[in-house]
C-alpha cells in the first residue's frame, strides 16, 4: 500500500463518481423487553462505485445494523427497519421479494465477519465451499464451478494443494481468506467487512488488508469497511463515514476527516488514540459513556459528552451542514469554529 | 443485537445523584423475571394448588379415598362423582387428591436423591479434574449403559416393591444424569478469568469453590432438577403401573392408572383422571424449569 | 538501583498431546521500581504465560524470579500470601473476570476480607475510597457486573488490583476489550494511579501504540522468547529486530498522509511446540540465513538495547 492508491482515489472522485447503492433516511430499531432499541436514526449514505466507504464507530454504534439492512439480513423479531430506502440500480432493494433478494445476496452484494468461523461449515472443504456458493449463483457444473473455486483460492494466496482441507486446519488468517474468497467467488459489486480484521494479530492483519486491496482494484468492488480503527481507516478508504448513536455525525473523503476532523466526536476519537508516533503525556479521551440506545439523549445525541455543548445543543437536532468539498457534518457549532 | 445490549447504560447518568442505592436482591430479580414467562406462570400456579391439594388432601378430597361403597362401583363421571367411582365404589376424585401427595413425594425424594448424589460424584470430578475425574467418569460410563428403566426395575425388584424402596430406585438410577450436568457446569466455571482472579487474591480452595464455582455452577441444575420432577414421578409412575411401586390400595397416580387398565375400553374415566394428572404435573415442572432457566441467567437481564 | 521484579532465564514449558510446548522460554527482565515494562507480542507468543509465571498463578519450569532481590521462585503457601499482597493483577476480559453474582462492593473488599487484617470499619472505609481512586460512582456500589459497561467494569477490576495496595502490577491487555474513547479513559487511569503511588507496571498488550504510551521499557516477544527489549524511546527510534521492524510496520496508522514502507512477513505464527534450536522467527523472516539455524545469542548492541539477531548488523546496514 502506498500513495498511489490515494491519488487514484482523489482522480476518480474529480472524474464525477458513480453511484452503487444510495441509502435513504434509514431507520431501524429492536424491540426487546423492556423498550426499544433505537439502532439506526435516519441514515443516508451513498456508496460509489469502486470505492471503499468506511464507517467508523463505536461498538453499538449501529454499524452492523446498517450493514445488515443493505443486505437485509436482520432478525425480523427483534429488528425491524422502519423507514428508509435502499437504492441499487434503481431497485429499492427494502421492497423487493425475498425471492429476488436472494439472488442479491451472494451475488451482487456479500458480507464477511469478524470472526471466520462462523461463515465456514466445519464438515466441508473449503473448496467445495466455495464451488458450491459459486454454483448457487452460477449456471456452472460442478467443474467449471471447482475451477472457478481453485482461482479464487489462489487469488487470496492460497494454493490449489488445500482445496481439499476442512476449515481446522487453517489458521485465523487463512480462515478469512477462505471466507473473503466465498464472499469475492461471484464478483459482487459490493463487498460489506465488518470489522474483517478484528480477530487477528496485525501482521495478519497487515497481509489481509493488502489482499482486500489488490482484489478490490483487480475486481472493481466497492466496499463498505465497517470498523473501528482509524488507523485501518487511512488505509484502505476513500471515503469515510462517522457514525455515533444511530447516525452519520460526519461524512467525508479520507483527507477531509483526517485533515479537519469537524465533528466534536470525531476530533474526540482522534484525541483517544495513543500515537505511535508522538509521545504524549496523558490522552485526552472523551467524556462520559455511549447513550444507552432505548433512551437517547434529546437534541445533538452526542450533546451530554460534547465538550463545546451549549442549551441550544440540548434542545435543537443538527442538520447537515457542508464544510466544502463532499466534507459535512451534523453539529451546530462545527461552522462557527471553522 | 450484542452490540446494543453490551452497551445499555442508564444514561445521561453522571449528573444524576450520586448516592449508593440499594442492592438488588437476586432472588427478586429472578421472580421478576420468572413471571414474566406466561409459561412458567401457568407452571407456577399449577405446582402451588397440587402444593395446597397435598397439604389439605383430607380436608378437599369429598370422600374417604379408601371408603368402599358396593352400590356405586364403576359410577360414571357424575355430579355426585365427578371422576367417576372405580370397582370397589371408592371416589377417584378423592383417591386422585389423596395421592397427589403421593405421587409428588416420589418425585421430589427421588430427584432429592438423585440430585445429592449427583453434586458429591459432579463437584469432586469437575473440580479435581484428571485422574479422580477420569476415574468417576468412566464409571458413570459403565453405569448409564444400563439401560435405565431395567436397572430400576431390578433395583425396586431387589429391594422389594414399595414406595421408599421405588424412591430409591429412581434415585440411584437417575444420578449421572446430574453428575455430568454439575460436572460440565463446573469445568466451565473454573475456567473463567474472576477463578484465577480469586486465586491471585489469596482466596483458598475452600472459598472459590463455595463463593466463586457453586453459586454460578449452580443454574443449571436448578433447572434440570425441577423439570426431573416430572420425569421422576413419571418413572415412579411406571414402576408403579407394573406394579413395584405403591401397592394398593394407596391411591399413587401409576397404580390407579395400573388398577384401571383392564376397564380402559369400558371405562376410560378411570385411566383418563389419573393419566391427565400426572401429564399435568409433569408438564408444569417442566414449564416452570423452562422459565427458570432464562430467569436464572443474570446475563440475558433487560 | 535495584530493580523491583527481574527474572533470569525463566521458563514455563506446558505438556501438550503434539509435545512439549515452550511457552515462556529463557525470558530475562527486570522492571524498576515506578516504571512500566510493556510485553509486545502476537497471540500466542507466551506473554500473558509470562505474567502468570511471575505472579505464580502458574508454577515455573526453570529459571528465577527476584521481587526486591529476593528469589521467591519457588515459596510456601503462606510466603505467597504475602508475596500476593504486593504483586497483583488486572485482566483482559472484564466480562468474564469478575463474578457475575457478587455486587462491585464484594469484588472490590473481596483481597481485604480474605487477608483477615482489617476490621469491618477498616474495611467500609477502604471500600469507599476505592470506589473513588478508581472513578466508579457510588451509586454503582451494590450493582452486579453484568449491570455496568466494559470500563466501569475494567475499573472494577483495577480496584480490586489495588486493594491490598500492592507494589506491582500485571497489566494483561487490560484495554483490549475496549472501545477507543473508553481505552484512553482507563490508560489515563493507569497512568495517573502509577504517578500517585509510584506502582510498577508490567503492561501485557500487542498494541504497539498502546505499549509506546505507556511503557518505559518494551519487551517484543516472538514464541516464548525476547527478540528485541529496549527503552521505549530507543525502540521506536532504532528498531533492529526483523520482526519488531515487520509489527511496528503492520500497525494501520491514523494518518492520511503517512505511509509506512510496509514488510509483509509470510505466513502466520505458529505454535512453539517442541522448536528447534535456532531463530524462532526463521521461517517468517526476509532475511533468513544459514546462521539463524543456529541458537541466537542476545547481544546488547546499545546501552539498555538487548536484540536476539545474528543478521541484525547486517540488516541494518552496519555488518
Amino acid at each position: 500500500m502506498d500513495g498511489t492508491d490515494m491519488i487514484n482515489g482523489t482522480e476518480r472522485q474529480e472524474r464525477g463518481r458513480e453511484t452503487l447503492v444510495d441509502i435513504r433516511d434509514l431507520w431501524v430499531e429492536y424491540r426487546i423487553d423492556g423498550g426499544v432499541v433505537h439502532a439506526v436514526n435516519g441514515v443516508d449514505l451513498t456508496i460509489h462505485k469502486g470505492e471503499t466507504l468506511g464507517l467508523v464507530g463505536e461498538t453499538g454504534a449501529g454499524k452492523t445494523s446498517i450493514a445488515k439492512s443493505i443486505l437485509r439480513v436482520l432478525p425480523d423479531p427483534p429488528s425491524k427497519i422502519t423507514a428508509g430506502q435502499i437504492f441499487m440500480d434503481g431497485e429499492d432493494l427494502l421492497q423487493l421479494p425475498e425471492h429476488k433478494m436472494r439472488r442479491i445476496r451472494g451475488k451482487k452484494i456479500s458480507m464477511i465477519f469478524q470472526d471466520p468461523m462462523t461463515a465456514l461449515n466445519p464438515t466441508v472443504k473449503v473448496g467445495a465451499q466455495i464451488a458450491e456458493a459459486i454454483r448457487l449463483h452460477e449456471k456452472m457444473n460442478k467443474s467449471e464451478a471447482a475451477v472457478r473455486a481453485v482461482e479464487m483460492l489462489e487469488m487470496v494466496g492460497i494454493t490449489k494443494e488445500r482445496y481439499t482441507d476442512y476449515p481446522h486446519q487453517f489458521s485465523g488468517g487463512m480462515k478469512q481468506r477462505v471466507v473473503i474468497a466465498m464472499a469475492m467467488a461471484c464478483h459482487p459489486e459490493l463487498l460489506l467487512a465488518d470489522e474483517p480484521t478484528t480477530a487477528l494479530d496485525v501482521t495478519v492483519q497487515a497481509q489481509i488488508l493488502d489482499m482486500m486491496t489488490n482484489l478490490k482494484k483487480e475486481l472493481q468492488t466497492s466496499v463498505l469497511m465497517i470498523t473501528h480503527d482509524l488507523g485501518i481507516v487511512a488505509e484502505t478508504c476513500d471515503t469515510v463515514a462517522v457514525v455515533y448513536a444511530g447516525e452519520i455525525v460526519e461524512y467525508g473523503t479520507m483527507m477531509e476527516i483526517f485533515d479537519e476532523p469537524s465533528h466534536p466526536y470525531t476530533i474526540g476519537l482522534f484525541g483517544s488514540l495513543p500515537s505511535i508516533d508522538r509521545k504524549d503525556k496523558r490522552l485526552k479521551p472523551i467524556h462520559g459513556l455511549m447513550p444507552d440506545p432505548m433512551n437517547l439523549p434529546s437534541g445533538c445525541k452526542f450533546h451530554p459528552r460534547c465538550p463545546y455543548a451549549t442549551e441550544e445543543c440540548r434542545n435543537t437536532v443538527p442538520r447537515m451542514e457542508q464544510m466544502g468539498g463532499s466534507h459535512i457534518v451534523k453539529c451546530l457549532k462545527a461552522r462557527e469554529k471553522k | 443485537m450484542n452490540e446494543v445490549s453490551k452497551n445499555a447504560v442508564p444514561f445521561p447518568a453522571e449528573a444524576d445523584s450520586d448516592q449508593e442505592l440499594k442492592k438488588t436482591n437476586q432472588f427478586k430479580e429472578t421472580m421478576k423475571r420468572l413471571l414474566k414467562n406466561k409459561g412458567a406462570i401457568v407452571g407456577l400456579i399449577f405446582i402451588i394448588l397440587l402444593i395446597i391439594l397435598m397439604i389439605f388432601a383430607e380436608q378437599i378430597a369429598p370422600y374417604n379415598y379408601a371408603q368402599q361403597d358396593y352400590t356405586a362401583i364403576f359410577q360414571k363421571p357424575s355430579l355426585k362423582h365427578p371422576f367417576g367411582t372405580d370397582e370397589l365404589g371408592r371416589d377417584v376424585l378423592s383417591r386422585i387428591i389423596v395421592g397427589s401427595r403421593l405421587s409428588l413425594r416420589m418425585g421430589l425424594l427421588s430427584v432429592a436423591i438423585a440430585a445429592t448424589l449427583g453434586i458429591i460424584f459432579g463437584s469432586i470430578a469437575g473440580y479435581y479434574g484428571g485422574a479422580v475425574d477420569n476415574a468417576l467418569m468412566r464409571f458413570l460410563d459403565i453405569y448409564q449403559s444400563i439401560p435405565g428403566t431395567i436397572f430400576c426395575v431390578a433395583l425396586a425388584a431387589v429391594l422389594g416393591p414399595g414406595m421408599n424402596n421405588t424412591i430409591i430406585a429412581v434415585g440411584v438410577t437417575s444420578m449421572a444424569g446430574y453428575a455430568r450436568l454439575i460436572r460440565a457446569s463446573i469445568m466451565q466455571v473454573r475456567e473463567m478469568e474472576y477463578i484465577e482472579a480469586a486465586r491471585s487474591i489469596n482466596a483458598k480452595d475452600s472459598r472459590i469453590l463455595l463463593k466463586h464455582i457453586i453459586p454460578n455452577a449452580i443454574s443449571p441444575l436448578i433447572v434440570s432438577i425441577t423439570m426431573s420432577i416430572g420425569a421422576c414421578m413419571l418413572i415412579a409412575a411406571s414402576l408403579s403401573f407394573i406394579g413395584l411401586g405403591a401397592q394398593p390400595p394407596l391411591p399413587e397416580w401409576g397404580a390407579m392408572l395400573s388398577a384401571g387398565r383392564s376397564q380402559m375400553r369400558e371405562r376410560g374415566y378411570l385411566v383418563i383422571f389419573p393419566g391427565l394428572a400426572i401429564m399435568m404435573s409433569v408438564l408444569a415442572f417442566n414449564l416452570l424449569g423452562d422459565g427458570l432457566r432464562d430467569a436464572l441467567d443474570p446475563r440475558l437481564r433487560n | 538501583m535495584a530493580p523491583l521484579l527481574e527474572t533470569k532465564n525463566l521458563k514455563k514449558y506446558f505438556k501438550t498431546k503434539a509435545g512439549m510446548l515452550h511457552a515462556v522460554d529463557g525470558i530475562d527482565l527486570a522492571i524498576n521500581k515506578g516504571e512500566t515494562l510493556g510485553v509486545v507480542g502476537e497471540s500466542g507468543c507466551g506473554k500473558s504465560t509470562l505474567g502468570r509465571v511471575i505472579l505464580h498463578l502458574l508454577e515455573s519450569t526453570d529459571g528465577s524470579i527476584f521481587y526486591e532481590g529476593k528469589d521467591v521462585t519457588s515459596v510456601t503457601p503462606k510466603e505467597l500470601v504475602k508475596l500476593r499482597e504486593h504483586m497483583q493483577i488486572i485482566f483482559q476480559d472484564p466480562f468474564s473476570s469478575l463474578n457475575p453474582r457478587m455486587t462491585v462492593s464484594e469484588i472490590l473488599v473481596e483481597p481485604l476480607i480474605i487477608s483477615g487484617k482489617f476490621s469491618r470499619e477498616e474495611i467500609e472505609k477502604k471500600r469507599k475510597e476505592l470506589l473513588d481512586t478508581v472513578g466508579l460512582p457510588k451509586r454503582y456500589a451494590n450493582s452486579y457486573p453484568h449491570e455496568l459497561d466494559g470500563g466501569r467494569r475494567q475499573r472494577i477490576g483495577i480496584g480490586r488490583a489495588l486493594a491490598l495496595e500492592p507494589d506491582f502490577i500485571v497489566c494483561d491487555e487490560p484495554v483490549s476489550a475496549l472501545d477507543v474513547s473508553i481505552q484512553a479513559q482507563i490508560l489515563n487511569l493507569l497512568q495517573d494511579l502509577q504517578e500517585e503511588r509510584g506502582l510498577t507496571y508490567m503492561f501485557i498488550t500487542h498494541d504497539l501504540s498502546v505499549v509506546k504510551h505507556i511503557s518505559h521499557d518494551i519487551m517484543v516477544m516472538y514464541l516464548g522468547q525476547m527478540v528485541e527489549q529496549a527503552p521505549s524511546d530507543e525502540l521506536f527510534a532504532h528498531t533492529w529486530h526483523p520482526y519488531t521492524k515487520a509489527l511496528l510496520s503492520a500497525i494501520p496508522v491514523p494518518d492520511a498522509h503517512r505511509r509506512m514502507q510496509r514488510i509483509l512477513l509470510k505466513g502466520e505464527i505458529t505454535s512453539p511446540v517442541n522448536p528447534a534450536p535456532g531463530c524462532r522467527f526463521y521461517s517468517r523472516c526476509p532475511y533468513a540465513k544459514e546462521a539463524c539455524r543456529q541458537p541466537q545469542k542476545i547481544e546488547e548492541i546499545a546501552p539498555g538495547h538487548f536484540i536476539s539477531c545474528c543478521m541484525a548488523k547486517e540488516i541494518n546496514g552496519l555488518g
